[in-house]
């Protein structure tokens, strides 16, 4: 079977490359359609329970966990300019909220009227919109954005131009910002002298304007205003401890329950640089996502470079021609274009770990190139006598049971994540295991399909004249070869050691999937969540909800005042650890209506005694109820429509730098459970918590079940297809020797240096096992070979290693520094990722090159193909299907 | 909350007093002449259906015409006992009280009129009187509703601080009687009123069930009159401020 397909290619290499060419194009067409997701969502299995039950809440009480906070806190904060400018700022965000087709289709009329005579100046074309000042500002930031300062603009910037105001209004028309709240959006109430108003804190004008507050008395109105409602304190002001004023303002832009706010993200960003003066720092769930996704996209461009070239020396420095880099090269970069373009064809998304695809593509990819080219350079003499077709077949059949059972077991170590319950692991699984599939593929077809095409290609790779003495490579097998014959027993108590030490190790392993210790400690992301925390009580959002368990119980003063106990609780001295910043409840508006009825006495900022006045509340509440759902739209992220339930929005946040780690966030959910059920039960309420801190610990679990799983499972699934390859259970099970050592080395490792289990470093076993396995099938394979030609132990051992060596060295070379480009990675966990995968890979290359020989020369085990003709190795010895016995002698006759 | 005396008629005859002169403005003014009672009293039951429930509110009304001038008392029963009195003025702003079920009373300055009234399918500027000529009138063309023929007239807000951009009238061709108003809000549909169960009581044609919908189907307000009498005697004490305690 494998010698007609290296016939057919062999014999039709013209139309191979040109296949190859077509198949290449058709998969990079999927390239555009890439795109990155990193959200909890991405990642969650949809059937979890708490996942569900999230969803639920979210379809309840809204996604009251996705919003954008700003913390706008210029100098002069109470300055007419710096109100003026606020007002710009919150003009600007209101474009994303109140977006009108129409006015649209003006503007984009006036644009193409003003532009159809290129060049235009800059200031020209904003004059245009002097009556239109908000997108006035838009073009401004966006022309700055592209152009910098540059203040002409020729035909090719205006079309640039066009294409990003297309963009930005495909953004805006979907109107995503559902809520604006801030000291010039927010409305309140008044009671005093026996008089209920209600008002918008800073007025509108005839025109429907907001009439910024610019005069000494407006603004000592403002003042006033935004200090009479105690709700406001840390929502939408910060009042600066040391002073005492009010020193920041709050913008909290509410968004709509989406998938992707990577769009909406972007522009509210820009928008906060383009207000410099205003200091504002900005935060929230998409705000992580948004830059989540911007450092992946920085790594790719930093790491396919940076992979390509160390690749690029790496062939070099075994092959020494410049064939003999182009080749792999070229090999590796269609793996990447192949697997990342049927991704974009079939709509994977590239999450936080899906970046490490294509350096894994290339490290593989020129594994199985460096096996090809390095059989070739042996067999140079034989392809120069018997001619290039016969010699590269006869060479490229010698080389291809090693080809076919390394992708083999590397496909099944990536392809049993797909049993893990995390989506972005289970694709990453997948689209590892198709990679190595084309990745072996492409190498298999591409290589020996050009080698005939290209005369005299084979020889430029052959090693006459080429090194001087024995190479390093060669030094190191024959030490290890000394050190697996002679020392043996040595060998073995250091493993036994090395194991210990690392199961000790493994009892301190802890699991971290939470978002924000994806980056450095001194990020502008964790720096910034830090501020908005202290100021404005954090961006990281739990539902506790608190069920009066009847209809309408939540108008009862009983339950409401059980809610603002849990309240205090939550915040009180004794529970800081919780690290909450900040609640936001249903009763903040009836104590608020509470206050105005009784002539806005701070004293009754309070629940009232009576059901009837919190009945009579909520009816003359005014609020908009635009799905009618029988909520006032202000109360929908508070109270469901039965009024039933309360959700106290509680913001947890780095207090005090003390990290919100996934095992923290464990202790604090559950000592919140411990500390109000009991309570609530005796009062007949329920307690019930969801939002992403929950989630993030679920996907925690799942993350470390799914190891164990994908472990087992992958172990011994390697195990078993070794065992029905070589015709000898105990292949199989001494297989498993290196890379279980390597996986509990890695683990072991994790352990004692503080390493977290997390999303990125949990595919690390089953990398360590699909790619480390290789090695131990190239020693197997070449081992028996040297037995059944008649060598004793020691002889096998000195020859498998003097031979297969060398390529087990330059691939794991491959692999150890392909992954090593990744400590550049912005990314805490892709850095530990790739330091633990350089390790690993050392821990199977030594298993492979001396703890495998050390055990089969202390054990003596029998690895020579069974005699047995029992009904199963007729249907089971799959190795059959590979020709291994037809290989075994060419490969020594070629040899 | 502005113009509970308008809520009134809105409520009791949205279409027995057709809020909107327009036409083709001659239809509308023909609408608009139709007679008007001097006082009303009137038991409502509001029936608002959201988030598949319904709830059930009870109200007794009682307006009176002094000039130009109109007062209105708004006493609940259901669900909770809150009263509204209004003094509207021809020319000047209103006046309006809020009295709670404990007893307290307040004046109330609220300048909402696109807000909902009561947690319904109504806002403010529903039960607000409304100028003839605030609005632009074309005849657009003939539509049934409410089974009868009538005339289409679109009204076009001639200001943008008018809550809604337009409104669709269907008037009945042979009474001119308001059967639907299509109400537009930011450019797209916003919801609609439906008269049915027309009757003549004291000459006065009065819709004894009015259904305010919302556009996109998740909600209706309606208005079922229980029972209603104009032109009865009311005593000038039961608009002040001291009747709301």
């Amino acid at each position: 079977m494998l010698d007609k397909y290296i016939r057919f290619i062999i014999s039709r290499p013209g139309a191979t490359v040109l296949a190859i060419v077509l198949i290449t194009i058709a998969f990079g067409t999927g390239l555009p359609k890439l795109r990155f997701d990193n959200s909890l969502d991405s990642m969650m299995p949809s059937k979890d329970p708490e996942y569900l039950r999230n969803e639920e809440v979210k379809k309840i009480y809204g996604n009251n966990g996705k919003f954008i906070i700003m913390d706008v806190a210029p100098d002069r904060l109470w300055s007419g300019a710096r109100l003026l400018e606020f007002e710009s700022l919150i003009g600007d965000i209101e474009e994303y909220r109140d977006f009108d087709g129409t006015r649209e289709a003006e503007r984009r009329r006036a644009f193409l009227s003003v532009t159809e005579h290129a060049p235009v100046g800059r200031d020209e074309l904003l004059a245009r919109f002097e009556n239109d000042p908000a997108y006035r500002r838009l073009l401004s930031r966006k022309i700055t954005g592209l152009f910098g300062e540059e203040h002409s603009l020729d035909r090719s910037r205006i079309s640039t131009l066009a294409r990003e105001l297309e963009r930005s209004a495909t953004v805006r028309s979907e109107r995503l910002v559902d809520r604006i709240l801030s000291p010039f959006t927010m409305k309140d109430l008044s009671g005093r002298n026996d008089t209920l108003s209600a008002f918008d804190l800073v007025e509108r004008g005839e025109d429907g304007r907001r009439q910024v507050p610019t005069s000494g008395k407006s603004i000592a109105e403002l003042r006033s205003r935004l200090s009479a409602n105690p709700a406001f304190a840390k929502g939408i002001f910060y009042r600066d401890p040391a002073s005492g004023e009010i020193s920041d303002f709050g913008v909290l832009v509410r968004l709509l329950d989406v998938r992707d706010y990577d769009g909406i993200t972007s522009e509210m960003q820009e928008i906060a640089r383009s207000h410099p003066d205003l200091h504002i720092t900005i935060q929230g769930i998409p705000v992580l996502y948004h830059q989540i996704n911007s450092y992946m996209q920085h790594d790719l461009r930093l790491f396919m470079p940076l992979v390509m070239l160390v690749m690029v020396l790496i062939f070099f420095l075994n092959f020494r021609s410049l064939l003999g880099v182009a080749l792999p090269f070229i090999t590796l970069v269609l793996a990447d274009i192949w697997v990342l373009g049927l991704m974009g064809h079939l709509g994977g998304k590239l999450t936080v770990i899906g970046i490490s695809l294509p350096p894994l593509m290339i490290a593989v990819g020129s594994s199985y190139s460096i096996h090809i080219l390095n059989r070739f350079a042996l067999d140079t003499q034989l392809i120069r006598s018997r001619g290039p077709v016969q010699g590269i077949r006869i060479s490229m059949n010698t080389i291809a049971v090693t080809l076919i059972l390394a992708s083999l077991t590397t496909m099944i170590g990536f392809a049993t994540l797909v049993t893990n319950q995390v989506s972005a692991i289970r694709e990453w699984g997948l689209y590892s295991a198709i990679g190595t599939l084309f990745a072996v593929l492409i190498a298999a077809s591409l290589i020996p399909a050009l080698c005939i095409c290209l005369p005299g290609a084979v020889q430029g790779l052959g090693r006459e004249g080429k090194s001087s003495g024995k190479a390093p490579v060669d030094v190191i097998t024959a030490f290890m070869a000394h050190l697996a014959t002679i020392h043996t027993r040595a060998v073995m108590i250091v493993v036994a050691g090395i194991l210990v030490l690392s199961g000790i190790g493994i009892g301190f392993l802890k699991t971290e999937t939470s978002i924000s210790a994806y980056f450095h400690d001194d990020d502008t992301i964790n720096v910034s969540a830090r501020l908005i925390g202290e100021r404005f009580g954090g961006s990281l959002g739990l539902n506790i909800l608190l069920d009066s368990g009847r209809t309408d119980g939540v108008k009862d003063p009983g339950f409401l005042q059980t809610v603002e106990e849990v309240r205090n609780w939550l915040l009180s001295d004794g529970n800081a650890a919780f690290q909450i910043g900040r609640t936001d409840s249903f009763t903040d508006v009836i104590k608020r209506m509470n206050m105005a009825m009784n002539n806005d006495d701070p004293a009754a900022y309070a629940i009232p005694a009576s059901a009837t006045d919190i009945a009579d509340y909520l009816e003359i509440y005014s609020g908009d109820d635009l799905n009618s759902d029988g909520r006032a739209d202000d109360f929908e992220p508070y109270v469901d429509h039965e009024f039933r339930t309360v959700n106290l929005f509680a913001r947890m946040y780095e207090k005090e730098g003390a990290p919100l780690s996934t095992s923290r966030l464990n202790e604090i959910i559950a000592s919140i459970r411990a500390g109000l059920s009991p309570m609530l039960h005796e009062r007949g309420y329920r307690l019930a918590i969801s939002g992403e801190p929950l989630i993030i610990t679920r996907l925690a679990k799942h993350v470390v079940r799914g190891q164990l799983m994908s472990l087992f499972l992958s172990l011994a699934v390697v195990g078993l297809v070794v065992s029905l390859l070589f015709k000898n259970w105990k292949a199989g099970l001494v297989s498993l020797i290196p890379i279980g050592v390597a996986v509990t080395m890695n683990f072991g490792l994790m352990g004692w240096a503080g390493i977290r289990l997390d999303i990125a470093t949990a595919i690390i076993a089953s990398i360590t096992i699909g790619i480390g396995v290789d090695n131990t099938i190239h020693f197997l394979n070449t081992f028996r070979h040297f037995r059944s030609a008649g060598s004793d132990l020691d002889e096998a051992i000195r020859a498998t290693l003097s031979t297969a060596g060398r390529a087990i060295i330059y691939t794991a070379l491959a692999l150890i520094l392909g992954f090593a480009v990744l400590v550049v990675s912005s990314f805490k966990p892709i850095i530990f990722f790739a330091l633990l995968v350089g390790v690993t890979f050392i821990a199977t290359t030594t298993g492979a090159l001396l703890i495998l020989p050390a055990v089969i020369k202390y054990t003596g085990v029998d690895l020579a193909e069974s005699t047995s003709d029992s009904r199963f190795w007729k249907y089971f010895y799959i190795g059959r299907l590979f020709n291994i016995e037809n290989q075994n002698t060419i490969e020594g006759g070629s040899q | 909350m502005r113009s509970y005396s308008i809520a009134i008629l809105t409520m009791l005859a949205l279409a027995a007093s057709p809020l909107y002169a327009l036409d083709g403005r001659q239809i509308m003014e023909k609408s608009d002449a139709l007679a008007q009672p001097k006082s009303v009293r009137a038991a409502v039951l509001m029936l608002v259906e959201k988030g598949g429930r319904v709830e059930e509110k009870e109200f007794e009304l009682v307006g009176k015409k002094y000039g130009n001038d109109e007062k209105a008392l708004l006493s609940f029963s259901r669900p909770t006992s809150i009263r509204l009195l209004t003094h509207t003025y021809k020319g000047r702003d209103d006046d309006q009280w809020l009295g709670l079920s404990s007893g307290k009373v307040k004046r109330i300055a609220l300048a909402d009129s696109d807000k909902p009234f009561v947690n319904s399918h109504f806002y403010y500027e529903d039960l607000k009187s409304r100028d003839i000529d605030d609005y632009g009138y074309t005849l657009i063309g003939d539509a049934g509703a409410g089974g009868v023929d009538c005339y289409k007239v679109e009204a076009a807000a001639r200001s943008k601080k008018l809550v809604y951009d337009k409104a669709v009238f269907y008037i009945d061709k042979t009474n001119f009687f308001v059967m639907r108003i299509d109400i537009y809000m930011r450019g797209g549909l916003h919801k609609y009123l439906e008269n049915h169960d027309i009757r003549k009581v004291n000459g006065i044609l009065t819709p004894f069930r009015a259904v305010m919908h919302s556009a996109d189907g998740r909600g209706k307000t309606e208005l079922r009159i229980k029972s209603v009498t104009y032109n009865v005697p009311i005593a000038d004490s039961q608009f002040s401020k001291e009747a709301l305690r």
